[in-house]
């Protein structure tokens, strides 16, 4: 399926023009991005941090991981929105750009594997759950949303 | 919730999580070795 047509679609659209047009609101969006990948990171780094038992142990992990979901949710679908609008503005540009993809795949794992393998396996008592597999499952959550910000940091440079 | 439940979501997640942490060493090895070889084209 050849995806240029809809980038090049996204950046003449009204949201592309928006976009490129008026770099206040550029950065208004930017920033919202930028504030919701620290929820975001904020939520993926307590929550995995607290599963392999190295931060907050004097805490219950059930009011971790459950407190951290929710926010985890809400940050998430701030930084698609104000994504969208931030590709729309260099969405030819991103289309030709290999760390893009790289983000996009990485962001992509990284729901499927919260809400389809980590959630799932969280709403079980933690204490009957394998440690190895609680600590694999953290290590893993972590690595996907490194390379999701280090990619998308990447972009601006490559 | 069954323990059978659990048993299978375990092996779900042992095994997505082990495949992304071997990705992920893959694509950053390779991309640290990419900046490695660009360096010593660039400096000798």
């Amino acid at each position: 399926m050849e995806l240029l047509p809809f980038f090049e679609w996204l950046e003449t659209s009204l949201l592309g023009q928006a976009a490129k047009s008026y770099g206040g609101l550029y950065a208004m969006f930017q920033s919202a991005h930028l504030l919701a990948m620290a929820l975001l990171g904020g939520c993926v780094l307590i929550t995995d941090l607290r599963i392999m038992n190295i931060a907050m142990t004097d805490t219950p992990a059930r009011a971790v991981v459950d407190g951290a979901h929710k926010w985890f949710k809400v940050g998430l679908i701030i930084i698609l929105a104000t994504g969208v609008f931030m590709l729309a503005g260099v969405a030819t540009k991103c289309y030709h750009n290999a760390a893009y993809w790289a983000k996009m795949a990485a962001l992509f794992s990284g729901i499927l594997f919260v809400f389809l393998v980590k959630q799932p396996l969280l709403k079980y008592d933690l204490e009957q759950i394998k440690p190895w597999v609680l600590k694999s499952v953290g290590i893993s959550s972590l690595l996907i949303w490194f390379t999701v910000a280090a990619a998308g940091r990447w972009i601006g440079f490559s | 919730m069954s323990d059978n439940n659990l048993a299978q979501k375990q092996t779900i997640a042992g095994a997505s999580s082990l495949a992304i942490i071997t990705a992920s060493i893959i694509y950053w090895a390779f991309q640290v070795h990419n900046c490695y070889e660009m360096l010593l084209l660039a400096y000798g």
